[in-house]
């Protein structure tokens, strides 16, 4: 049986009063799937997600996170309360915590547990190694690897991802999104991918929609 | 909004010379102890270590302000959204995060303040309690009176007091830095 993650009805943003930068928006996530969100800059892709995580308010419309409203008319709950995963293009990991302790940050329970978990997070996405560094002697792939660890340590059943590996090169893209992807079956994560990049789109996502000129256009995977 | 309005204008005191402030804390709790004060409370607020506490915070607040909020401009925020997404309140987020990449504006804030209060001289002069002398006063004391040999110690004890939080800062905040 499918299990609907997110829904998302009729949901409009607008940072400024009577400038709309998308409207009407429609579509819905099950559980494990991963969707692709293509379109040019400036059409909102970003400010999508930060609606689904609760950063900013909708100005029409509601979203739904397994089945309860989360952003809408009548409720709103707080993007602590959430607890949906967000993984963003600029490396922004604790400056002032290793690489252990930023995994460790979201992760609930004893000294112990906390500990153990974040390191095989951290195993995973082969980043074990450097657990002790800080972020400013880690390279960029490092770096994010580190992000994808801290995000999914606590478990989140939706991660977002905004434009994750942009700022890397073309090889380490390649296998970092390989390892992403299977990380994400393995825990049956749902997952929504903003990118410029249709190679992301194509190595990851099992649907793609379109941003475009505020208004959402479904994409065969093909294309 | 408020709040912020009235942290700009306190940040005015640093500019205005320490004499103007002290009249002007002065005419106040003479307003304060004919009128309200000392109707209720039966309290005389002139002369008191109110006024000069009052006179050390208007001067130095812009400093130690300034140095913390440029020091607070400079965590992406970034990092806020992240911590939200990962189920931190913002009292959390305030302590395990913020509180700690501020550790030097704090301290180096510390620093400027007690440097500023310790040689802060003519409201000092004005507002001070009776019997209350500090190291700028007495320094003064003695080096109008030419008695250079008795205003020397106080003199050096400011450059001391000066110099010894120095030390120490640069040692935390050295320590303080991302893998040192």
């Amino acid at each position: 049986m499918t299990v609907e993650v997110l829904n998302i009805i009729d949901l409009s943003f607008a940072y400024k009063k009577n400038e709309e930068i998308f409207s009407n928006i429609n579509f819905s996530l099950n559980e494990g799937e991963i969707l692709g969100i293509l379109g040019p800059s400036g059409t909102g892709k970003s400010s999508l997600l930060r609606l689904i995580t609760g950063l900013e308010k909708p100005s029409k419309g509601e979203i739904y996170y397994y089945g309860k409203e989360i952003s809408g008319k009548n409720n709103f709950i707080l993007p602590s309360k959430r607890g949906i995963g967000l993984v963003l293009q600029e490396k922004v990991l604790f400056p002032h915590l290793n690489a252990l302790e930023n995994v460790k940050f979201g992760i609930k329970g004893s000294k112990k547990e906390k500990e153990e978990k974040a390191l095989s997070f951290l195993r995973l996405l082969k980043a074990e190694k450097f657990s002790k560094s800080f972020p400013n002697s880690l390279s960029g792939g490092e770096q994010q690897r580190v992000a994808i660890a801290r995000t999914l340590a606590p478990e989140p059943k939706l991660v977002l991802l905004d434009e994750p590996f942009s700022s890397l090169d073309k090889d380490l893209r390649a296998e970092l999104r390989e390892e992403t992807k299977e990380l994400f079956r393995k825990t049956n994560t749902s997952c929504i991918i903003v990118t410029h990049d249709f190679e992301d789109v194509e190595a990851l996502c099992d649907k793609v929609i379109k941003l475009e000129k505020g208004k959402i256009k479904n994409l065969p995977l093909s294309s | 909004m408020v709040l912020g309005f009235f942290s700009q204008f306190l940040t005015l005191g640093y500019a205005l010379p320490g004499i103007i402030l002290a009249i002007g804390i002065i005419k106040f709790f003479s307003f304060l102890d004919s009128s309200l004060i000392n109707t209720f409370l039966k309290l005389t607020l002139l002369g008191s270590l109110i006024g000069l506490m009052l006179a050390y915070v208007i001067k130095a607040y812009a400093l130690a302000s300034n140095t913390i909020e440029s020091g607070f401009q400079r965590i992406n925020s970034s990092i806020d959204d992240i911590s939200l997404s990962l189920k931190k309140t913002k009292f959390e987020i305030f302590l395990k995060i913020h509180m700690p990449l501020m550790k030097t504006s704090i301290l180096t804030s510390l620093l400027l303040v007690i440097s500023e209060v310790i040689k802060e001289l003519p409201a000092t002069l004005i507002l001070r309690p009776f019997n209350f002398d500090t190291l700028a006063v007495t320094t003064y004391i003695y080096a109008s009176e030419e008695r250079m040999y008795e205003a020397a110690s106080p003199a050096i004890m400011i450059v001391l007091i000066g110099l010894i939080p120095i030390i120490f800062l640069s040692k935390i905040i050295r320590d303080s830095r991302p893998g040192a």
